[in-house]
């Protein structure tokens, strides 16, 4: 199927396509040119147009307690021009300036699923926070596997992996792991649907445990998954956000997360906004969906900001009029979110942050069960693991969604799954052999 | 692409960014038009794609990076033009009859009918890539920036989308063989020359 021709010509099927779109593109009334009137129309609404300029004045913000990027670093100031001093002032703009403009504004209501995090340290040491990128390989097939068939797919449960090997840039977090999955298949969709994993990471100086949900994407075929994490032994008191994504393969991933001091921030509540309890009822496997798409973000209410030794809290942003765009209607709306977040000094958006909200349109809602995120320093974007629950026509179905947040700064793309019921319980890890 | 130009445009140089539209302009089109398949769908994209650019420019972080950063506006309003209108989707958009279909040529006729059925299943995304890879024929690697995935996602979607149009177009094929056997009529008795 690799070297699909055309029967009669044996011309690769790659070149036939290629044939055709030049030629549909050459039929057209212009050719490979702009046509006219879409280049008279832009130009002529460029006056009315004006442009957006950056949130974000980077210059003057006082992140000069020792962490400063490369990129950020001020020039020398022209002689008889006083440099910029920090003052409280300043520090109340630029809290206020942070909680206005950065931020996902994105969704999630207090977390009901079960996602291990660590005990809040007693300091919090800021150069602890740091991205990482690299690779991972699953080296063992799943063992201990149980199965339980149903009309609508199977229940999989406690499929055991001794070994998976995480090679990241960051050697806290490298190391070998070992893992176990609850699983639902849908009948009619990929090898796997949606997943629950408890697993342990060990290397020479500790290990990181915790939980992750992940998902196979029906139309690309590959697997995502998103685990939070608390460290043990020299990571005592820190805790990690480990992302993968499969090859087709479903053996080698790339790995990319953060390694961050404490725990998330508490996860807030939006008002007057109730977690669908949990679905019991009949199981469609037709309703299992991949989606894809973006979000707009569009900032709104700031929330309370503190100004810290390590960074900046800020609890409470709410933004009202996000536009969330995928090829799912379903899943496509207005989203309400309220945010908190962490930034760790070494630059204003790189931190941690949860939150709570509900997407809306005219057939129902979904609300969020769990949402965290953080801003990767190695890569810039911000990065988010949703799960929701739908209410109104969408009651019985679940959705998890992963966004991140293009390079261009413009959009977040989302990419996930729309299933029925619910995510399979968290299994419980067995003792290390 | 000359970023002094682009540095001007982010500055508000309307001119500059005149001279941004008509280089990239008609490149933006073909693959808004390739990736919808209808006309009114490809303006409507191009024509916001290029506002949303005008508007966006001075975030744009890196002026070299231009032209990807363009291409992803043009996807983020492909999609968006596409969700507007379900037409692109499965529906077939009536190819306009040139002189080059209306040829002899009915067999090569067949092929871009058949081609354009199977290129109609691909979802969005898998269209994106197989545009940008065997029409501008661009690398994956540079795919993978324009689009901001993986280079093996880019790779994935790309074997994917080919192995979709393949099954696609082979069930045509049956469909077309059962479709003529069912309605050929049998075939006349010859007459004897002579007689």
């Amino acid at each position: 199927m690799n070297h699909v021709t055309d029967p009669r010509t044996d011309r690769p099927l790659g070149r036939l396509v290629h044939d055709w779109l030049e030629s549909s593109v050459q039929e057209l009334p212009d050719g490979e040119e702009l046509p006219s009137a879409i280049r008279t129309d832009v130009l002529s609404r460029l006056p009315g147009t004006p442009q957006r300029r950056r949130w974000w004045p980077f210059r003057w913000l006082p992140f000069g307690y020792g962490a400063t990027r490369s990129t950020d670093r001020e020039e020398p100031h022209p002689e008889g021009r006083p440099r910029p001093m920090f003052n409280a002032a300043r520090a109340a703009v630029a809290v206020t300036v942070i909680a206005l403009v950065s931020g996902l504004a994105y969704v999630a209501v207090p977390t009901v699923e079960r996602i291990v995090t660590p005990a809040s340290p007693a300091t919090i040491d800021p150069t602890d926070f740091a991205g990482f990128s690299g690779k991972a390989r699953v080296t063992s097939t799943a063992i201990g596997t149980e199965a339980i068939r149903h009309e609508w797919g199977n229940d999989v449960r406690g499929a055991y992996f001794p070994s998976l090997i995480l090679e990241v840039d960051d050697p806290r977090l490298s190391g070998t792991s070992r893992s176990v999955h609850n699983g639902v298949r849908f009948t009619g969709g990929p090898t796997y649907g949606v997943r629950t994993i408890t697993t342990e990471f060990t290397n020479d100086g500790g290990s990181w445990e915790g939980t992750g949900v992940a998902y196979q994407d029906p139309n690309e075929g590959i697997m995502r998954y998103e685990f939070l994490l608390a460290g043990h032994g020299d990571y005592e008191g820190l805790s990690a956000i480990l992302s993968l994504t499969s090859d087709s393969n479903l053996l080698d991933h790339q790995a990319m997360g953060v390694i961050f001091p404490g725990e998330l921030p508490p996860y807030p509540v939006l008002e007057d906004v109730e977690i669908p309890a949990a679905w019991t009822g009949g199981i469609d496997p037709a309703d299992y969906a991949g989606v894809s798409g973006t979000m707009k973000v569009v900032p709104g209410e700031t929330g309370e900001g503190t100004y810290l030794e390590w960074g900046q809290q800020v609890r409470g942003n709410h933004y009202r009029d996000i536009t969330m765009e995928v090829d799912d209607p379903r899943l496509s709306g207005t989203l309400e979110s309220l945010i908190n977040f962490d930034h760790f000094l070494g630059g204003p958006q790189w931190g941690v942050r949860t939150t709570a909200g509900q997407i809306v349109n005219d057939d129902g809602t979904w609300v969020t069960t769990l949402s965290f995120g953080y801003q990767n320093p190695a890569t810039t974007g911000m990065h988010y693991v949703t799960v929701y629950r739908g209410t109104g026509d969408y009651e019985g179905l679940s959705a998890l969604t992963i966004a991140s947040e293009d390079s261009f700064g413009l959009w977040f793309d989302i990419d996930g799954v729309i299933f029925p019921g619910e995510l399979p319980p968290y299994p419980e890890l067995p003792p290390a052999q | 692409m000359d970023s002094s130009l682009v540095v001007r445009a982010q500055q508000g140089d309307r001119g500059a960014f005149t001279d941004l539209v008509d280089a990239i302009g008609g490149r933006l089109h073909a693959i808004a038009y390739s990736v919808l398949r209808d006309r009114e769908l490809a303006r409507d994209a191009t024509q916001q794609a290029l506002l949303s650019a005008w508007q966006e420019l001075p975030r744009l972080r890196d002026p070299d990076r231009f032209e990807a950063w363009t291409c992803r506006i043009l996807v983020n309003h492909c999609r968006r033009e596409g969700r507007k209108a379900s037409r692109w989707l499965p529906a077939m958009v009536e190819r306009p009859e040139t002189e080059t279909a209306m040829a002899d040529d009915t067999a090569t006729v067949i092929d871009r009918d058949r081609i354009e059925r199977a290129f109609r299943q691909l979802n969005l995304d898998q269209r994106l890539v197989v545009v940008l890879n065997y029409y501008l024929d661009l690398p994956p690697a540079i795919i993978a920036d324009h689009l901001d995935i993986p280079v093996g996602t880019v790779h994935s979607r790309i074997h994917r989308a080919l192995h979709l149009m393949h099954a696609a177009i082979d069930a045509d094929e049956r469909e077309a063989v059962a479709a003529t056997s069912e309605t050929t009529p049998p075939a006349p008795v010859r007459q004897e020359a002579t007689r």
